[in-house]
């Protein structure tokens, strides 16, 4: 079954009928005119068109950018909430230890030491006294116990720098620390228990681990670029 | 109900590269002045204005064809299909990566999956056919069953046309017309002859 051609459909069609005006310049000029003027038309509403499906487009990248940005923000906060879990966590464990060692002490020294005592010290008032002494001379070793513990058990420091710089990476995953990053990581920072400084040279390690050394991004510029001006796309 | 109608006006919008490649078509053949003609002598409501990037309603076009068979006396049938094959080769210039298909049939399956899914993503408005097609075990046939509310299947025959003449086959195609409701159904088989 053979295609059929338009041009070939034509020559038949004009041996039938004789083209018409095309003779009268008047005529001409008139229907060049109203060409002109579908032409024109034509034009327009694709402008129109156009202007539109670009505006839907802008109105569209803006949304998926405010959620991108509400993303990036909820997992700034998750990371935030966790680090509070975890270090909550080490404390209890800390607290738990502490008092384990307290509980240890406590027997040595009611079931050990003082019937000693009682046994070569005859007056009541001494004995008081002296059982006050050893108790009041196991504090310290109360105190050193729990502190090694403590530093044994979480090398608090460390994990805290650690979580902040977590946040780092998430903060600057997309090149941008913007204004409401800035406020967790400052909160996240105190709430680490980490000072000014130490906040900061974290921050500083990290950016030269990226290669941005001593390009600390500055919240201003970067959110100008980022909530780019609707006029420049529009324009 | 058809992708595009719109419930309110009745209206189809069919894209506008269609009506721009008529009067391209029509201006080629014809010329400058059937182009003048059958514009003035239908009553659009565009006005004949087209532009290949807006949406306009089906019945303009078939006013147009209509209009043109008159002047012409060339019947509308074989006009639209003549029509088809000149768009195939018009779609073939302006989107080849479409067509790198071996052959005319697996194009034809392709376009109801591929191709349209992609006309939808740039224009979710577009009012499509729908096809469902298969190719038989010794891919010497083709069934190709066309869907529209538009009832241009003389277009579907033209262009498939233009796509044997492309790949270069002889292939006859028998066609049935299953309509029964508003929609036109026409199921095309296709067979390649050796």
């Amino acid at each position: 079954m053979n295609a059929v051609d338009i041009f070939e459909l034509a020559k038949q069609a004009k041996k039938n009928k004789s083209a018409s005006s095309e003779d009268d310049p008047e005529a001409v000029i008139k229907r060049l005119e109203r060409k002109f003027e579908r032409e024109k038309r034509a034009r327009t509403t694709a402008e129109q068109t156009i202007e539109e499906s670009s505006r839907r487009l802008y109105l569209a990248n803006q949304a998926l950018d405010q959620a991108n940005q509400q993303l990036e923000e909820t997992v700034l906060e998750l990371n935030d909430a966790m680090s509070r879990l975890t270090s909550a966590e080490v404390k209890r464990q800390a607290t738990t230890a502490t008092l384990v060692v307290a509980l240890v002490l406590f027997i040595i020294s009611e079931f050990a030491i003082e019937p000693e005592l009682e046994k070569s010290i005859e007056n009541t008032l001494v004995l008081q006294v002296a059982k006050i002494g050893i108790f009041s001379l196991l504090i310290p070793f109360e105190i050193i116990a729990s502190r090694i513990i403590e530093s044994g058990l979480t090398d608090a420091e460390d994990i805290n720098a650690q979580m902040y710089k977590n946040l780092l990476i998430s903060a600057y995953e997309d090149g941008i620390v913007t204004d409401m990053e800035r406020a967790i990581l400052q909160s996240s920072a105190s709430q680490l228990g980490l000072s000014k400084q130490a906040a900061q040279s974290i921050e500083t390690n990290y950016l030269n681990e990226l290669g941005l050394g001593g390009t600390t991004v500055e919240d201003g510029q970067q959110v100008a670029t980022e909530t780019a001006d609707p006029a420049n796309v529009d324009g | 109900m058809h992708k595009g109608y719109n419930l309110l006006t009745g209206r189809q919008p069919m894209k506008g590269i269609v009506f721009r490649e008529f009067i391209d078509m029509v201006e080629a053949t014809f010329g400058d002045d059937m182009v003048d003609t059958i514009i003035g002598a239908c009553e659009l409501e565009s006005g004949g204005a087209y532009s290949a990037v807006g949406t306009y309603d089906h019945t303009e076009l078939v006013q147009l064809v209509v209009a043109l068979s008159g002047q012409t006396d060339i019947e509308v049938n074989a006009l639209v299909e003549a029509f088809g094959t000149y768009l195939f080769g018009r779609f073939l210039e302006l989107f080849p990566v479409f067509f790198n298909h071996e052959t005319s049939f697996e194009f034809l399956n392709s376009i109801h999956d591929v191709v349209h899914v992609e006309v939808l993503k740039l224009y979710p408005d577009a009012g499509l056919p729908s096809f469902e097609s298969t190719i038989s075990d010794d891919k010497k046939t083709l069934h190709f069953e066309y869907h529209s509310s538009r009832h241009f299947a003389d277009l579907a025959v033209g262009l498939m046309k233009g796509a044997f003449a492309h790949w270069g086959e002889d292939v006859s195609i028998d066609i049935e017309d299953r309509t029964t409701g508003e929609n036109q159904v026409v199921m095309f088989t296709c067979t390649l002859n050796d």
